[in-house]
């Protein structure tokens, strides 16, 4: 099931898309959740290719809700559900097709969405279905999504094939009405059952309220950093935007603040929450700062999608990776994740990577596309 | 079940000694000595005043100090295997009077070398034992503690680049698992630090290595096993692409307790290495002192050891005071001497032979007790992909036991206590392992002192997942009582002296 308006808010600057999908599109979004459907299915099949054929049966919804994709995957074993997607679906139709699926007996349901499209089929369905999530939104703080499309499809593949536990995850939900006023405000809706898979799968979003000694390590390492009077975006989330506060700046908290840094610790707002466009126009000469987010560890593509890999390719050098040394410790091991729609970008920025982590002080660590 | 179920210890409610006696109150010391009596100090030296000290019987300053220490879980009373990391062991009692006795304690520092031929032997002796142990060519005993050696070891290998015209190299490199003291070091000496973190067998692999190294490297400072218990056996490996690039490697060897005499600093390839006495080499670990360590270092770097040195000569043993090239005296005199003396009883208690016996002991006994605690439920092993042997300790992370039952390592903390076992040490900061718990028991403990550890976890455990009101009440049997971080604030600093108190007293009437 793909919910076709997913992740649209990202680039333009809405820190999600339920209920402006409209206000999206007129600021210039452009659907991806088809083209990430597409790409799990890619995958499915690739992973499926050396074992029996005929193991797997798709069966989804028409048109952009997943038929789409099918078709452009090649799927060949495909049964299509009478589902009469509307001209704009919204949350209603996903939660009927949730119902409807269930009501089949699917083995596993395979949805491209966000946060808010976990929430709807935990609405519909519950626990007792076993469902995996195609990230494709903008945050994406729930357990139940797969790292990637790629990985989604691995992981599916597996599961089908050769079976294994479920377990049950978090599914995880900002405000976004209250977050487009700068309100954190994370929920947790209940549990989805998530094939269990300790390597493929996305942690949940942790929040840790005894870090502020590292933010304003991180803060005081960026002022080090960026040579006076260049411009600099401030990514999400308060470790990137810890800076700011030595600013004496207001800060966006999923969004990017566009300012100039002075000598000492002075500098001046340019523009609060700017798009991928209005970044875009000065990429060739500015900074920009981003952090991993808490025990996800994603980098990229996780609520900074104003951050486009065509920003990325001019800001090339300039982009700053900061992170708090707890939160870098916490992960383990595992790599900072970065899911772009782009193989060339990604291929430039992965591998082992200088990381910020106070002044004087940097963390080499690695980033990988899973 | 060797669990001790009516365990419980004194809690004296004893005031403190600045609370007792009353003026005039005496204890008397027949002194020792009968010859004739120093003159009076100056006056510009003497006191206005007399110093504001307790007046107590010697019958009541026994009884205090006696009830203070029934209300401690020290080494030589508990089962302290839990304090991970610090490599407790059993300090043997001998040694301690040998420290104590009047040929020693009365010795002064600023003796002629010629009056003091008796403990430079066995401080040369000591360094000779060290440099067979690291595999290297020279030693200073000067360091006070473990942070204080790798400061030292930053400082040599500073003086070091300067030598050769390199002013450029202003980084060091260090992982996130060693012990904090070594990037503290090199920031302490104003250097850059670039950390880098453990890949997923829990110890740094090559690629990150190779990564962080650069014309700026100045050097690696490294722990191995570190923290994980897990051998490095890419050791070699880091310390030739640190070498490649014209750094100088410090291992940091303050706790040798897995490797003694079966794998060394230089055969890994480094430099530089420190050993704390009162670590692996039995010298008491007390809280803040007394303590010693001991840098070894390559005869590449010799030349810049702290000043003096102990040297044998034709006639003898000499402190060298001439060392042009010497990053210059780390403290007053020639170290800790009491506690180099009891490292060296302790090691010539084993031998060239059984010194090996107490590594290979220790890591049978941490694995012996990690088999054990491994099946419990709510444990794992921190890094459990990796199957590679843990040696001398073990992390392991009871994150799930806190996600079923809601008790986690502090909670498990505050009832050791009410068993007779000390709090265990968590891990160094940052956490790799999500509500880690380090145990290292050493050679130290007998099977039956292993088993009361595990069997008192397991007790935990089970209290945790079907009786968890006895440890929300705990501790109920012991001295100590629930702590309260919240105290410790900007506002309210405790009094860590006599005198502290005094002021916040005055400050607060």
């Amino acid at each position: 099931m793909v919910n076709p308006i997913a992740g649209m808010g990202g680039a333009v600057a809405l820190k999600g898309t339920d209920g402006v999908s409209a206000e999206a599109l007129r600021r210039g979004a452009r659907p991806h959740a088809g083209e990430r459907a597409t790409r799990v299915l890619l995958a499915l099949t690739e992973a499926c290719r050396s074992r029996e054929p005929g193991g797997i049966e798709l069966v989804t919804c028409s048109g952009e809700m997943g038929e789409d994709a099918a078709v452009t995957a090649s799927i060949d074993s495909l049964r299509v559900m009478p589902i009469p997607a509307g001209q704009n679906p919204s949350a209603a139709d996903t939660m009927c097709a949730a119902q409807e699926l269930a009501r089949i007996g699917v083995d596993l349901l395979l949805f491209a969405g966000g946060d808010g499209t976990a929430r709807d089929i935990h609405a519909a369905v519950g626990q007792g279905l076993p469902v995996l999530g195609v990230p494709a939104g903008v945050k994406m703080q729930s357990a139940v999504f797969a790292q990637t499309p790629e990985a989604a499809g691995r992981l599916a593949a597996r599961y089908l094939l050769d079976g294994g536990p479920v377990e049950p995850r978090e599914v995880l939900d900002l405000d976004e009405a209250q977050l487009r006023d700068g309100v954190l405000a994370s929920q947790q809706h209940g549990y989805l059952d998530v094939p269990a898979a300790r390597d493929l799968l996305q942690h949940p979003k942790r929040r840790s309220t005894s870090e502020e000694a590292e933010r304003l390590s991180v803060g005081r390492a960026v002022l080090e950093a960026v040579p006076a009077g260049a411009l600099t975006a401030v990514g999400p989330g308060t470790t990137a935007g810890a800076v700011m506060g030595l600013l004496d700046l207001p800060h966006t908290l999923l969004g990017f603040d566009l300012v100039r840094v002075g000598e000492g610790s002075s500098g001046e707002l340019v523009r609060a929450d700017i798009t991928s466009s209005e970044l875009l126009a000065v990429a060739d000469e500015a900074y920009a700062v981003i952090a991993p987010t808490g025990n996800q560890g994603a980098l990229l593509g996780r609520g900074n999608q104003v951050l486009t890999p065509e920003v990325l390719r001019r800001l090339g050098d300039r982009l700053l990776v900061v992170a708090g040394r707890s939160r870098l410790a916490a992960l383990s091991g595992r790599p900072l994740m970065i899911d772009l729609d782009d193989p060339e970008v990604e291929a430039d920025l992965c591998g082992m990577r200088r990381i910020l982590v106070g002044p004087g002080r940097i963390m080499i660590y690695p980033i990988a596309r899973p | 079940m060797s669990v001790r179920e009516h365990y419980h210890q004194a809690s004296w409610d004893e005031p403190l000694i600045t609370e007792l006696g009353s003026p005039g109150q005496r204890g008397i010391v027949v002194s020792p000595f009968d010859g004739p009596a120093a003159g009076p100090l100056p006056d510009s030296a003497r006191r206005s005043a007399p110093p504001a000290l307790p007046e107590l019987g010697q019958a009541q300053v026994l009884k205090h100090y006696m009830r203070l220490s029934q209300m401690c879980l020290g080494h030589n009373i508990a089962i302290d295997a839990t304090v991970g990391t610090t490599t407790p062991k059993y300090p043997p009692v001998v040694n301690e009077l040998i420290a104590r006795d009047n040929k020693l304690a009365e010795l002064h520092p600023a003796q002629p070398d010629a009056s003091v031929q008796g403990v430079l032997e066995l401080l040369w002796e000591l360094g000779e034992a060290l440099k067979a142990l690291s595999g290297m060519d020279a030693v200073s005993m000067q360091p006070g503690g473990g942070a204080h050696g790798i400061f030292t070891n930053v400082m040599m290998m500073r003086a070091y680049h300067l030598s050769r015209g390199d002013t450029h190299r202003d980084e060091y490199i260090s992982s996130i698992t060693s012990h904090p003291t070594s990037p503290a070091s090199a920031a302490a000496l104003g250097f850059k630090v670039i950390e880098v973190p453990p890949g997923p067998n829990g110890y740094v692999e090559l690629e990150a290595i190779r990564a962080a190294v650069s014309d700026r490297t100045a050097g690696v400072l490294l722990n191995n096993p570190e923290d994980t218990g897990v051998f490095n056996q890419n050791i070699a490996d880091i310390a030739q692409i640190v070498h490649d690039a014209g750094g100088l490697c410090s291992y940091d060897q303050a706790n040798a307790n897995a490797t003694l005499g079966l794998a060394r600093a230089r055969e890994s390839g480094f430099d530089l290495c420190q050993f704390n006495m009162h670590k692996t080499f039995g010298a008491p670990m007390n809280i803040f002192g007394p303590a010693a360590t001991v840098s070894c270092v390559t005869s590449e770097l010799a030349e810049f050891l702290p000043s003096p040195v102990v040297v044998k000569t034709d006639s003898g043993f000499a402190l060298d005071r001439d060392r042009p090239h010497s990053v210059g005296p780390v403290r007053a005199w020639n170290g800790n001497v009491p506690s180099l003396v009891k490292a060296y009883a302790w090691i010539c208690a084993f031998g060239e032979e059984w010194i090996r016996e107490v590594s290979r002991t220790a890591v049978l006994n941490n694995n012996y007790v990690k088999s054990k605690l491994e099946k419990l439920p709510g444990f794992s092993i921190a890094f459990a992909d990796n199957q590679e042997r843990r040696l001398d300790l073990v992390r392991y992370s009871v994150e799930k036991l806190r996600e079923d039952t809601g008790i986690g390592g502090d909670e498990i903390n505050l009832r050791l206590v009410d068993y007779g076992l000390p709090s265990h040490f968590n891990s160094h900061h940052p956490h790799t392992s999500p509500d880690p718990v380090t145990i290292e028991p050493t050679e130290s403990f007998d099977r039956a002192e292993l088993d009361e550890v595990a069997d008192v976890y397991a007790r935990i455990v089970d209290e945790a997942y079907n009786d968890v009101e006895k440890i929300a009440a705990a501790p109920q049997r012991a001295a100590v009582g629930q702590w309260r971080l919240d105290l410790l604030s900007q506002d309210s600093f405790p009094a860590m002296n006599a005198r502290m108190l005094r002021e916040q007293q005055a400050a607060t009437s």
